[in-house]
Parts: C-alpha cells; sequence; structure tokens
C-alpha cells in the first residue's frame, strides 16, 4: 500500500486520486488532500514537502462541509471588534492562532503563501506559539479570504485576542533574558578574579585593583539582575509580611555592601564573587520557573479560541450579520444547519430537529415544533430555521452554566497557601538565627558578618524553591508528548491520591457515533435489502444515527424519495413500495401492538404496508482506549451521563462500571460530592457544557480537546487526542513525580539542615556555602529530569 | 604583568559590546520564536525570481 502524499496516511485501495509533482503522478488519500497538495504545488511551493519533518494533518474535505463561506462572519465589523485593532494607516491587524502547524516549513509555507495574496501587507508566524500576526488592508482584501487561504493550504484558522497577562508574562520573560546575560557574563568575570586572590597566583600589589575591578563587575549583578528579588522582598516587607526573597536579598546586599566597604577601606577580605553567583543562581531558577508559567498561559489562550457567536439578523433590508450580543429580546435571526444558535429563543419555523448534546448530555436530537424554545448553543440539523430572540447573550442558558462555573471555581481553597505559611515561618527563624550567629560571633571579638552571611545563604531555600517548578515542568512536558496537556500544576501533584473518577458519556468515553449491535427481522424479509434501504434512508437524513451504517455501500440502492416525519422518523419510497423508518412512536400508526414489546431496547424500527418488519438495536461506539483505561484504573469509575437512554446503560455494561443517566447539570454537581463525600478526592472527565459545572467541582477536571470551549476554560488538564487513556497516563505520571518530589524534598532539606551548624559555628564559609548550594540546586535540577525519560 | 592593567579593562569593554548586542536582539524579538529560525536557511530562494 503506498501512502499519501500529503498527509502521509495510507491510501484505501479503491481511491484513484493523485497529484502531479514534477511531472509525476503521486498518490493522495483524499479529495481534501488533493485539494490542498495542489493548491501547495501550483504555489511553487514545494520547497514545503522537501523540508518538512512531520507529516500534515489530513484536511476536512471542503465538499463534506457544504458551506465554503464559513469564515464570512469576521468579516462584519461589530464581530471583528473584539479581536481586530486598526492603525493610523487604515491598516488592519490580528492574531490568529493556527492549527496543523508542526515544524518549520509550516510557518515557511504560510507566510509565503498569504504574502502572496493581494492586499496582505505582512504576516508573521511564530511556530513556538502556533500562532500568526497579520496585517492587511481591508479594501483589498477580507479577514475571511485570509481565513480561506490559511484553510486552502490545511490548517484551521481562529481569531483571538493575546490576553493581558500573556502581555505581561512576556514583558517580563524579556527582561529576565537581560538580567540573566548580565549576571551570567559578569559573574564569570568576578569569579575568574576571585580564583586569582583565592589561591595567590597573583603578585600582592595586584590585589587592590583586582578588588575595585570586582566591585565594578558586581554592581551591575547586585542592582540590575537583582531587582526582581529586591522588588518582591520589599513587597513583602512593605505588606509587613516576609516571604523566601527577604533574607536573600540581606544575605546578597550585605555581603556586597561590607565587601564594598573592604575595598574602599582596603582591610578585611571580599565575597564578591558569593554574591554574584547568588544572584546568577537565584534568577536561573527564577526564570525557569517563569518559563513554564509562560508556556501554560500561551497554550491554554491558543486552546480557548475567541469563537464570537454569530448571528444572523434578519431585517428587511435582507440578512444582516452581527454579533450575539447585538441581539435584542424580539429580533427574529435565521440559523443554518450545522451552525450554533446564538440566543435562546420560540422557534418561528414549522418543525427542526437540534442537537443539544453540548447542553444537556442528551446523545440524540430532539424534534422542536414551532412555539417550542431553542437554546443558544444548539446545533441545528438538517434545515434554516428562524427564531425569534427571546433572551440574549448573557441571560441565555449558556452564559448561566459559565457564570455558575466561576462562581464554583472560586470558592476553590488552594492548598499551597499551607506550604505558604510554613515557608514563612522557617524564613522568620532563619532570620533570627542569623542575627544570633552575628552577635554571638561579635560577642566573641570576631567580625560576625561573614558568619551571619553564611548562615543566610547555607539556608537558602534555592534547591528547595526548585525543587516542584523544575520536577513540574519535567513532567508536563513528558506528558504533553503523550497527549495530555497540564494547565494547573496540582492536578499533576495530586493526581495520584485520586479515589474515584467520575465519567461522562457522550463524547468523552463514546465517540458521538453509533454501530449497529443487533438487527431483528421479521422471516419473510430479506436483511440485506433492508438494510441497505435503512442505510440510504438515514445516509440522506444527516441524523447522528446514520453513523452506524456508514459501512453499508448504498450506491447500488435508489430511493424514489425521502420524507422526514416530525418526532418519528423517515418515510422512504423504494421501488414503489411504501416504508416507514423511525422511533417506537410510529407504532401509533398501526393496529398491531405485539412487536413493541418484543424487541427490547431498540432505537430503530421498519414498518411497510403490512406492518413492522424489523428493528435495529444500535449502541454508542466506544472510544478504542475507554475499556482499556476502565481496566488499568484502581480507583472507584462512575459515569455520570446527562443522555436519558438506554445506551449509557449498554455503555455501562460494557465498561463494567457503575453509571447514573439523565442529570441536569446541576445534578451531576450534587452526584460529584456525594462521590466527594463517600471517597475523599474526584477527578471528573467530561467534554460538553453541561460539564462545565461539575468540572469545576471536582478536585481535578479533565476535558476533551475536542469538547465545548466552556468545558475547557477552567478544566486543570486537557486530553490533547481526546482519548480516556490519558487519565491513566495522568496518574502513572502524578506517581512518578510524586517519587521525585519526595527524593528532592529530602536532598535539599537534609543539605539545609546539614550546612547550617556548619554555618553557625564557622566551618563553612560564605564561598563554601555557596558553592554547596548551587551543587545542591544542580543535583535537584537533575533529578528531576528524569521524569522527561519514558 | 603590567599588561593585566590593560588587558582586564579590554575584557570588560568585549562584554559591555556583547551584552548591549544580546539587549538588542532581546529588544528585537529575536529570542522569541527559537524553534523557527534554524530552518530558514533552507527556504531561501535558490534562484531568485525576476520581478
Amino acid at each position: 500500500m503506498t501512502s499519501c502524499y500529503h498527509c502521509q496516511e495510507q491510501v484505501p485501495e479503491q481511491c484513484t486520486l493523485t497529484v502531479t509533482v514534477n511531472g509525476h503522478e503521486k498518490a493522495v488519500c483524499c479529495a481534501g488532500c488533493q485539494a490542498v497538495a495542489n493548491v501547495i504545488l501550483q504555489g511553487g511551493f514545494d520547497n514545503y514537502y522537501k523540508f518538512r519533518q512531520n507529516a500534515a494533518e489530513k484536511p476536512i474535505d471542503q465538499s463534506t462541509l457544504g458551506d465554503d463561506n464559513r469564515y464570512l462572519a469576521f468579516d462584519s465589523a461589530s464581530v471583528q471588534q473584539e479581536f481586530v485593532s486598526i492603525n493610523q494607516n487604515q491598516q488592519y491587524s490580528a492574531d490568529i492562532s493556527i492549527q496543523g502547524m508542526h515544524c518549520a516549513a509550516c510557518a515557511w509555507l504560510i507566510e509565503k503563501y498569504l504574502s502572496k495574496q493581494a492586499g496582505v501587507s505582512s504576516i508573521r508566524v511564530n511556530l513556538t506559539n502556533a500562532r500568526a500576526e497579520v496585517v492587511w488592508d481591508n479594501t483589498s482584501i477580507q479577514l475571511s479570504e485570509i481565513f480561506n487561504a490559511i484553510h486552502a493550504i490545511g490548517y484551521t484558522p481562529s481569531p483571538f485576542k493575546i490576553s493581558q497577562i500573556e502581555t505581561e508574562y512576556q514583558q517580563i520573560n524579556k527582561s529576565y533574558q537581560k538580567q540573566l546575560a548580565v549576571a551570567g557574563l559578569f559573574t564569570m568575570q568576578v569569579m575568574m578574579l576571585a580564583f586569582a586572590l583565592y589561591f595567590d597566583v597573583i603578585e600582592a600589589s595586584f590585589e587592590y585593583f583586582f578588588r575595585w575591578i570586582s566591585l565594578l563587575l558586581s554592581a551591575p549583578v547586585v542592582f540590575y539582575s537583582g531587582l526582581p528579588l529586591l522588588t518582591s522582598a520589599y513587597r513583602a516587607i512593605s505588606k509587613k509580611s516576609i516571604n523566601m526573597d527577604v533574607p536573600v536579598v540581606f544575605a546578597i546586599y550585605s555581603t556586597f555592601i561590607a565587601s564594598a566597604y573592604a575595598t574602599f577601606t582596603n582591610s578585611g577580605e571580599v565575597y564578591f564573587e558569593s554574591a554574584t553567583m547568588f544572584v546568577f543562581l537565584l534568577l536561573t531558577s527564577r526564570y525557569l520557573e517563569h518559563l513554564v508559567k509562560t508556556k501554560a498561559a500561551i497554550t491554554s489562550a491558543n486552546l480557548l479560541k475567541l469563537l464570537p457567536l454569530v448571528a444572523f439578523k434578519k431585517t428587511s433590508a435582507g440578512i444582516e450579520t452581527v454579533h450575539a450580543n447585538e441581539l435584542a429580546v424580539g429580533d427574529t435571526i435565521q440559523v443554518k444547519p450545522g451552525e450554533q444558535v446564538p440566543a435562546d429563543g420560540r422557534l418561528l419555523s414549522n418543525t427542526c430537529t437540534v442537537e443539544e448534546a453540548q447542553l444537556t448530555g442528551e446523545s440524540l436530537p430532539i424534534s422542536k415544533q414551532q412555539g417550542d424554545l431553542i437554546l443558544a448553543g444548539s446545533l441545528v440539523h438538517n434545515q434554516i430555521i428562524v427564531i425569534e430572540v427571546e433572551t440574549v447573550y448573557l441571560n441565555t442558558r449558556l452564559a448561566q452554566i459559565a457564570k455558575h462555573q466561576e462562581r464554583v471555581n472560586q470558592s476553590k481553597s488552594p492548598l499551597a497557601n499551607l506550604a505558604d505559611r510554613m515557608a514563612k515561618q522557617a524564613t522568620v527563624s532563619v532570620l533570627f538565627l542569623s542575627i544570633a550567629t552575628f552577635v554571638g560571633w561579635q560577642l566573641l571579638g570576631e567580625n560576625g558578618l561573614w558568619y551571619a552571611v553564611a548562615v543566610l545563604v547555607a539556608t537558602c531555600p534555592c534547591a528547595l524553591s526548585l525543587a516542584l517548578p523544575t520536577a513540574i515542568s519535567a513532567a508536563s512536558n513528558a506528558l504533553k508528548i503523550q497527549g495530555v496537556l497540564v494547565r494547573e500544576s496540582h492536578a499533576l501533584e495530586q493526581a495520584d491520591k485520586l479515589s474515584a473518577i467520575a465519567f461522562d458519556k457522550t463524547g468523552t468515553l463514546t465517540t458521538g457515533c453509533f454501530s449497529r449491535c443487533k438487527v431483528y427481522v421479521r422471516p419473510d424479509i430479506k436483511q440485506n435489502l433492508l438494510l441497505k434501504i435503512v442505510a440510504a434512508a438515514e445516509k440522506a437524513s444527516n441524523h447522528p444515527l446514520a453513523t452506524g451504517f456508514s459501512d453499508i455501500n448504498t450506491n447500488d440502492i435508489q430511493l424514489d424519495s425521502v420524507t422526514t416525519l416530525a418526532h418519528q422518523g423517515l418515510q422512504v419510497k423504494f421501488q414503489g413500495e411504501e416504508y416507514l423508518i423511525g422511533s417506537k412512536s410510529l407504532f401509533n400508526r398501526y393496529s398491531q401492538q405485539a412487536e413493541q414489546t418484543k424487541w427490547p431496547n431498540v432505537q430503530i424500527y421498519i414498518f411497510n404496508q403490512t406492518g413492522c418488519i424489523g428493528a435495529i438495536e444500535v449502541e454508542d461506539q466506544l472510544k478504542p482506549t475507554s475499556i482499556e483505561c476502565m481496566k488499568t484504573l484502581d480507583t472507584k469509575n462512575v459515569i455520570l451521563s446527562g443522555d436519558h437512554s438506554s445506551l449509557v446503560d449498554k455503555a455501562a455494561k460494557k465498561l463494567n462500571i457503575d453509571f447514573y443517566k439523565g442529570l441536569s447539570p446541576e445534578e451531576k454537581q450534587c452526584k460529584l460530592q456525594q462521590l466527594q463525600d463517600l471517597y475523599g478526592s474526584v477527578a471528573m472527565v467530561g467534554d460538553g457544557v453541561n460539564d462545565s459545572i461539575v468540572l469545576a467541582t471536582a478536585d481535578i477536571s479533565i476535558a476533551m480537546d475536542d469538547g465545548a470551549e466552556l468545558s475547557k476554560y477552567k478544566a486543570d488538564v486537557i486530553l490533547l487526542n481526546s482519548q480516556p487513556i490519558g487519565v491513566v497516563k495522568l496518574i502513572h505520571m502524578s506517581q512518578r513525580l510524586n517519587r521525585i518530589l519526595k527524593q528532592n524534598f529530602i536532598w535539599a532539606i537534609g543539605y539545609n539542615a546539614l550546612a547550617l551548624p556548619l554555618a553557625v559555628f564557622g566551618i563553612l564559609t560564605p564561598w563554601m556555602a555557596v558553592i554547596g548550594m548551587s551543587a545542591s540546586s544542580l543535583i535537584v535540577v537533575s533529578n528531576s529530569m528524569r521524569l522527561l525519560k519514558k | 604583568m603590567n599588561v593585566i592593567y590593560v588587558l582586564i579593562p579590554l575584557a570588560i569593554v568585549i562584554i559591555v559590546v556583547a551584552l548591549a548586542l544580546f539587549f538588542w536582539a532581546v529588544k528585537k524579538n529575536q529570542f522569541e520564536d527559537l524553534d523557527r529560525q534554524g530552518h530558514d536557511i533552507l527556504f531561501d530562494d535558490d534562484n531568485p525570481k525576476q520581478k
């Protein structure tokens, strides 16, 4: 079998699609890949294929989406207000997050392809952040055309807004880089001079000169690179509080000032290198910690795409595109199939089917009739509908769930407070101890300052403060490669203490697709033909249950007509004969009801003129790793589903776990709290809007990447490949992390405890304390890095 | 050994120049995307087309 030229997946056997590369025909696996590859090759960007390091993602075939203008809504000014800025030259600029970028070749391709589009003045693609900054001229190109261009070469663009916190982080990052460079380069010089002084390799006449040079070189380190430490300590003291930086700052500045005094008066000893090295090492650990934070902020910003809910308002002039928050009660809006309803409202069209899976967890679409309430956030199924708006934006059911989630989240008490308090007490005692050391040695008639400084340096919790962030960053990096994104590190620390895990069903344990498990047919009917008719009818209707028939080839079946019967099913004509396919309610049309009870758990019934001739039982398709996940987990596992149907029972039986079904979002939350009372620490794995409240309540919340934005918004962990097996990976990594953390803490605390008496009694001089501290930090860091290995 | 009075200040001057360059690079966002720039040389147009 050959692999696809574009996405390198295997080409299906019956597929004969090709693209022409330098005169040679190369096979591709689908029309989507063919279209994308053709755009790339015809633009003269074949370098992309030459230099890329990863295969491209399989693009979604445009033709199955039907709607080629789905980005059109982003052209409207009220929608753009949220993420587009206009400068004085009337140039528009926006940040776009781009999905599907894997290597430098992708970034190059996007930049080159877009800059060839007329009207795009500049584009800068950032591979690390998976983002692009586009500047364009709105008179010659529309934003939707830019989006379509990115889409045409196989990537998925979405607009988003850089958060305030992220800009701040970037700013801090830059100043850290500069401060680190200053500290690193100058410390090296000071060390060089100090070594010459220590080992008497230079003549005594140079000592005075070396001291002055050292003073000159360490001043920028202490006063410029040390600024973050100084401000942090100052902030704590001005709030009449104390933090880890206070003794550190005392140690650095008293060492520097005393050394400077010794230089001026040409007496005593100097320890410039200790002060600068201390600053450099501490700054390194702060920078590492900050990098972890920045990375997390960027990834989560990319995940939470800004999807302005767009509404198509019906006005006298026609249809107008507006932002959903500009709608007013009484407006009439139109929603097309496959789109989200932007506001709660009453249905004006006759009938329609909507999918509320995200809102309620119900796996099958629901029929609505004229006058029924349609909730914002539901997906419209098979026809264009018209709705009269009743509640807008912040008052919709969707927004209320979001608000509720926010409230739950704030009430969460962070465990970190305890560690903070303990560190504070330790810091206070360290300060007292060093003062006592100073006074003690002073009374003995010696200069107590260097002993006091040694105490401050020896007790510096540098290794201790590195222990947690380095281990967490190594563990979360290792997990990210395995498809688990950790957003809140407490989840990683505590996952091994979980005693129960609650799962949502639709979209979490199951794929949302269906498969046939049993087919019942009246003995006089041919099963194959009947299945083909049903399959052809379902395909025409676009109903989710149709996924259960996608394996049947219906090319040789030509249906005469298919009509939808509201609330009931489909009416099909095939070779002159009429069939009805649908739910139980179809029995009302027939006199005999006997078959109704003959086949339990059946979802689809088939009738012809003679009555019921067959029935089909379907079941949720489990995700490939669901069963393995349940087998490996030794926690108490429970399904909390919003789905009412017997599909929940079946899925639970297959997975061999307990279940609760038909729960509203609030009931889910109650159930979870009951579980917390019973078992202790409980995690929730979910994907829908209806899970967002329960996710916020859980001790650890885990969301699926292809789930609703709202569920991801506050999730601690996001499973990037949306496979439940990620939970197992998280727990395993958490166990390893806690082992490493224990080792780190024992080592760091042990070192401090050992060094402290030595420093108090003057055996440990400041420079020895500094070297010991750096060695201890290095050991902790390398121990943490072991988590990166598999 | 008196040459040390020249060499050490010279070393300091070089370091200051290096730092100035580094600060400039940080200011120009050169450290924002470390994954990408290394590959750019591969994509240089080998035979630039006429405009």
